[in-house]
């Protein structure tokens, strides 16, 4: 004879091992003669329908074509931040290129010189068209 | 690698919007969470999409994504209830009438079952979710929550315990009116 306690632990055990598909007629047969575990068993049923009747959750109407637009979303967000990382790079790039040119020509560079060298460079990387837009 | 094509976008979302949607809902409990989870989610395979292997089935990589974004969306709302508490607002309301309900529907199924969902943790509400609705076999459902099979049943369970404790607490069982 099984014990509630033992029908109540082999519940979990037989999901562990069995996906909790069918219960043996041992434990079967405790719930006729056991009024609470066959209450116990019910309830468990019922919740389970309650769970697989949320698969008639309403999906919003709008929902999908609010997502549709995501690819292009995505690309402006690469795109906006593209814009200002790619010109940064060219920048500090640039600047170290112009010093590292004008130091090995034994020519002196100030900052700004350096800098609107590098400004060059990036407008013209820009004007070719190897920024995105 | 799944396809740079926006066609196939669509396909992708036509077939596991509603799902990933649903799962959402019984996480989270309300449609504007809901919906920005399944966003975020959407966003995040769409920036991965050249990232996935094939490893595992594209629905298990999807729900994946879909729990991870549940999660953050959860303890985005946790912040936002705490700093409500703090400023003494009034918490925003969760939606439970989502369901399309028939009339004779048996009192703790459907509407109420989706709102008690919620208040599981997520990884007891997206292992229900996933076996009961998706039908997903546990070593799927190990994939998907990153868990071992065994921990699924024992998620599994204790979620169903924890539902009939709530119904039985208020409603005195899942047969009770609500």
């Amino acid at each position: 004879m099984v014990s509630c306690e033992e029908f109540r632990r082999s519940l979990t055990e037989f999901e562990v091992f069995h996906g909790g598909r069918e219960l043996p007629a041992l434990f079967i047969a405790h719930t006729e003669t056991c009024h609470d575990c066959k209450v116990y068993l019910h309830d468990l049923a019922q919740i389970e329908e309650g769970i697989r009747e949320t698969a008639r959750i309403a999906v919003p109407p709008d929902l999908l074509g609010h997502l549709k637009s995501i690819p292009q979303r995505h690309r402006a967000q690469v795109a906006a931040r593209n814009s200002v990382l790619i010109p940064a790079a060219l920048l500090i790039a640039g600047a170290l290129a112009a010093r590292l040119v004008a130091g090995e020509a034994g020519l002196w560079v100030s900052s700004g010189m350096t800098l609107a060298g590098a400004f060059a460079i990036v407008a013209g990387v820009a004007r070719a068209r190897l920024i995105p837009d | 690698m799944l396809s740079d094509r926006e066609a196939d976008f669509r396909t992708l979302l036509e077939t596991y919007a509603g799902r990933m949607y649903r799962q959402a809902m019984r996480i989270l409990g309300n449609r504007e969470d809901a919906e920005d989870a399944v966003q975020d989610a959407l966003m995040r395979i769409w920036k991965h999409r050249r990232t996935f292997g094939h490893r595992a089935h594209v629905s298990t990589w999807i729900f994946r994504i879909t729990y991870n974004a549940c999660q953050a969306v959860r303890a985005r709302r946790e912040r936002s209830a705490l700093l409500e508490k703090a400023l003494a607002l009034e918490p925003a309301s969760g939606g439970s009438s989502e369901l399309q309900t028939s009339p004779d529907q048996s009192a703790a199924s459907g509407t109420d079952i989706l709102r008690l969902l919620s208040h599981l943790p997520p990884l007891q509400a997206a292992a229900l979710s996933l076996f009961y609705v998706e039908e997903l076999q546990y070593k799927e459902i190990a994939q998907v929550l990153k868990i071992p099979p065994g921990s699924v049943a024992t998620a599994i369970h204790r979620g169903k315990q924890k539902l009939r404790a709530i119904l039985t607490r208020h409603h005195g069982g899942p047969d009770g009116k609500l």
